[in-house]
């Protein structure tokens, strides 16, 4: 029974800091079931990405209703996720997990370094204003991002968000937006494969999907109240003690 | 000239909103069961992950649908294609388990 209240703190948490700081919630998810749930980092991945997908539905919609979804983006971006997070997940099998551990890791400090360094003073924008020329290196990028996210159980928006922001010149919200909708289609790819390949552990999937179902809601609520700054402040400390964690045994084993 | 209409993704958001609801309702059940230890439980949350993923593949319709009603074919035809990347992703896992 505790277990189960285990895995359901976990998605309200990874939920709750998602949906506050506009993360997908992989980047908590996958620590902290490592991390404090004592998981493998194979069993993690498969309910993280699943989780992210459900995640998408509740975290895009606000965005999605104030026209800050670019739908076009949505679907040439989704393209290249998608194959990249096939790939992703079908290497999970055969990529040895400090590989995993060590991208988790340089992904969680520089998420930790941006988000403190962010403001949201950002302004957000018609649609379509991106800079069409710089497609093709964005698509590359979503590929490689769809490859990461596959393989380490995370939905990619902190790889993606500042992408399109800097190379196509897309508003930062807008970029939010596009991200949280079409993160939902590359994690269900992953999460297919997952699937299929009988990876999901069920006993820890469905409290972790009720959690950031709950979760999800609950920052976005409390996340216009809060003070971002002991909140990002926060974030850093707790994101830099479970990069120590993941990378502790791997150093040991060295 | 042709006449376009901007993209109304109003029936994204209540097809988002229903199967956030529904997900809600039936994992809520599910973890509960889980809690009771009924040994029903997993099995049922499998389906409900399967119903998931399909919720999700089922929005680019959607998506198809207002690109249409847009005029712009070129993205109408690439949002078949990722429906049809997700289906055969589906169709190839389980063909070669």
């Amino acid at each position: 029974m505790t277990d189960i209240l285990l895995y359901l703190s976990c998605g309200l948490v990874a939920g709750g800091l998602g949906g506050y700081l506009g993360l997908g919630g992989g980047i908590v998810m996958v620590p902290y079931l490592t991390v404090v749930a004592g998981l493998d980092i194979a069993t993690a991945v498969p309910v993280s990405v699943t989780a992210i997908v459900v995640n998408s539905f509740s975290a895009s919609n606000e965005y999605v209703k104030k026209g800050m979804v670019d739908f076009e983006l949505v679907v040439l971006l989704s393209l290249l996720m998608v194959a990249g997070s096939i790939t992703g997940s079908s290497l999970s099998h055969v990529v040895p997990p400090a590989i995993p551990q060590t991208i988790l890791t340089l992904l969680l400090v520089y998420t930790a370094f941006s988000l403190l360094k962010s403001n949201d003073k950002s302004k957000s924008g018609g649609l379509g204003n991106w800079h069409r020329r710089h497609l093709p290196a964005m698509l590359g990028l979503a590929g490689v991002t769809g490859i990461l996210a596959g393989l380490v159980g995370i939905g990619g928006g902190v790889i993606l968000v500042p992408g399109m922001h800097l190379i196509m010149a897309v508003p930062l919200t807008t970029a939010r937006g596009t991200s949280s909708f079409l993160i939902g289609f590359s994690s269900a790819a992953a999460s297919a494969v997952y699937l299929l390949n009988g990876d999901i552990d069920f006993h820890i999937a469905a409290p972790v999907i009720l959690g950031i179902l709950i979760g999800g809601k609950l920052g976005g609520f409390f996340g216009t109240t809060a003070k971002p700054t002991v909140i990002k402040v926060m974030f850093l400390v707790v994101m830099l003690y479970l990069a120590y964690k993941l990378t502790a045994p791997i150093i040991e084993a060295l | 000239m042709k006449q376009t209409r901007p993209f109304d993704a109003s029936g994204i958001v209540i097809w988002q909103l229903m199967v956030w609801m529904a997900v809600f309702v039936y994992f809520s059940a599910v973890t509960v069961m889980l809690l009771a230890g009924m040994t029903v439980a997993e099995p049922l949350a499998k389906w409900g992950v399967v119903a998931i993923l399909a919720a999700t593949v089922a929005k680019l319709p959607l998506i198809a649908r207002q690109f249409r009603r847009t005029g712009l074919s070129r993205f109408t035809a690439l949002s078949y294609l990722l429906i049809l990347l997700l289906l055969s992703t589906l169709l190839l896992g389980y063909l070669l388990r």
